[in-house]
């Protein structure tokens, strides 16, 4: 979310530069999100309600201490990959932003 | 201890999430900016998230958070690459709006 700002911040949101896609595609855009929020809702309101109230145990189920264990101890190997996968992200990032500098110094 | 879903109630939240999803799929059909598109796809990640939390809080079974956290961690490579790619389709088309990819052949 904060790269999202950076980014924003860096490019101009001009209201006279901003394209729009032609009339077609922007009512079919509309009736789409119309008819998907209502068969989503009217999904949700006519479908089975709930069976039963979980019952409020005292048992801590959602602490940070909770979390930790169970994100070290059971999903540990999950947890290994997620970081290599950032790390890989990290690094493609930084060369996909390189790349065309090098290339411009070379010409 | 008192609940929260039960005081809100899970339905509240599925109809919460179920429009956040729509709003999101909305905003990729109708911009043309691909920023907001890719904050439209965060929108619609965001909204399965916040379904998963809150049954995760429901069933007060910690795995549905534990979950949240690799999809958040998964998101966050996703943008920052999307964003680099942007980064280089602005330096080579000068915009980026998506109409222009079509240009991409050849």
């Amino acid at each position: 979310m904060v790269l999202f700002l950076f980014t924003i911040m860096l490019m101009n949101l001009n209201k006279e530069d901003e394209v729009h896609k032609p009339r077609i595609t922007r009512l079919g855009a509309i009736t789409v999100f119309i008819i998907t929020s209502v068969i989503l809702v009217t999904i949700f309101m006519n479908s089975n309600p709930i069976v039963g109230e979980e019952m409020p145990s005292n048992e801590d189920y959602q602490s940070i201490k909770k979390l930790g264990m169970l994100l070290l101890n059971e999903y540990m190997l999950p947890f290994e990959f997620a970081s290599i996968l950032l790390l890989v992200a990290m690094i493609g990032v930084v060369l996909l932003s390189k790349k065309e500098k090098i290339e411009k110094k070379n010409e | 201890m008192n609940n929260v879903i039960n005081e809100i109630g899970i339905e509240n939240y599925i109809f919460l999430a179920s429009l956040l999803f729509c709003i999101g799929v909305f905003g990729v059909l109708y911009r043309r900016n691909a920023i907001i598109v890719f904050m439209s796809i965060e929108i619609m990640l965001n909204a399965v998230n916040l379904l998963f939390v809150a049954f995760s809080t429901f069933r007060q079974d910690a795995e549905g958070q534990v979950f949240v956290f690799f999809s958040m961690a998964v998101a966050a490579a996703e943008v920052a690459v999307g964003l680099a790619i942007l980064v280089s389709v602005f330096r080579n088309i000068g915009s980026i709006d998506i109409a222009n990819l079509k240009n991409l052949k050849g």
